[in-house]
């Protein structure tokens, strides 16, 4: 018969602490909530130990911790700022334009986009806080997606969308990112 | 035969879809369907033609670079020592 698996919690820390920050880190992007996420896997284990059967490896079993954790944090901060996407949809909402670019919010000329005076490092900045202005589940979804090359079927488990969700998710984020950019950097220079 | 007029209807697809679709684009190959209605509205339409050139622009700037590098990639050593301490006390 196979053996059983046990729980040894004084070796958690310094076995998998690091592996699960990072883990969570891909996923919520902000280090500060990925500890607490961390820290409260391990408290939660330790709470329900006389639950591990020990089918599954005590490492199997932390990640299956975090990875609902991570889920229902997004679930709050989904929640959460629901209400907060304040800004309004650049097309028109309803009548006989309905889906058509309000003309106050169409793209603007980028005419002065000159490639050789453009600066990595300042660019970087100002997307990161564009991105920062999203709300969190859209945030997540678009960094997943965009900078980090997570493939769909992953960022719709780890924030528990439909596909066609997460695709309405990306083009809010990118029309509202569009708009940001324009403002905060192609025409600013 | 072939209702035209429907048919053309049936293309028609709104500002907010057209863009839908150019955010689409922006990480994988459109189907065909979905390319025709896009490429059609396109050629209409000013503003979403100028949409999908700038999101074009912006996928290419966010590839050259990576924020890879300004992520902490593990956890300070204070913090472990914090986190080992609340294991104890609560094993």
């Amino acid at each position: 018969m196979e053996e059983k698996h046990k729980l040894n919690p004084l070796i958690w820390v310094d076995e998998y602490s690091d592996n699960m920050f990072r883990f969570a880190v891909a996923r919520v992007s902000k280090s500060d909530v990925a500890e607490d996420l961390v820290q409260e896997t391990f408290l939660s284990a330790l709470k329900a130990k006389d639950s591990f059967k020990g089918n599954s490896t005590e490492k199997t079993w932390l990640y299956s911790i975090l990875k609902r954790k991570i889920i229902d944090y997004y679930r709050k901060a989904s929640s959460k700022h629901e209400r907060n996407f304040s800004q309004m949809s650049p097309f028109e909402e309803d009548g006989d334009w309905l889906g058509h670019w309000r003309d106050e919010r169409v793209p603007q000329d980028w005419d002065n986009t000159n490639d050789d005076q453009f600066d990595v490092e300042e660019f970087s900045k100002i997307l990161k806080e564009c991105v920062q202005e999203l709300p969190e589940k859209y945030a997540s979804a678009f960094e997943m997606k965009t900078m980090r090359g997570f493939e769909s079927e992953e960022v719709c488990n780890e924030l528990d969308i439909s596909t066609s969700n997460l695709w309405v998710i990306l083009h809010r984020s990118r029309v509202q990112l569009r708009e940001c950019l324009e403002e905060n950097w192609f025409l600013e220079k | 035969m072939i209702n035209i007029k429907n048919t053309m209807y049936k293309m028609m697809i709104s500002c907010d879809k057209a863009t839908y679709y150019s955010d689409m684009s922006q990480y994988k190959k459109l189907n065909f369907s979905e390319k025709i209605k896009f490429e059609t509205h396109l050629l209409s339409c000013k503003p979403c033609s100028d949409y999908h050139k700038q999101n074009k622009i912006i996928t290419e700037k966010i590839k050259s670079f990576s924020l890879e590098h300004s992520l902490v990639d593990r956890l300070s050593a204070d913090k472990k020592r914090r986190m080992k301490r609340e294991i104890e006390k609560n094993i």
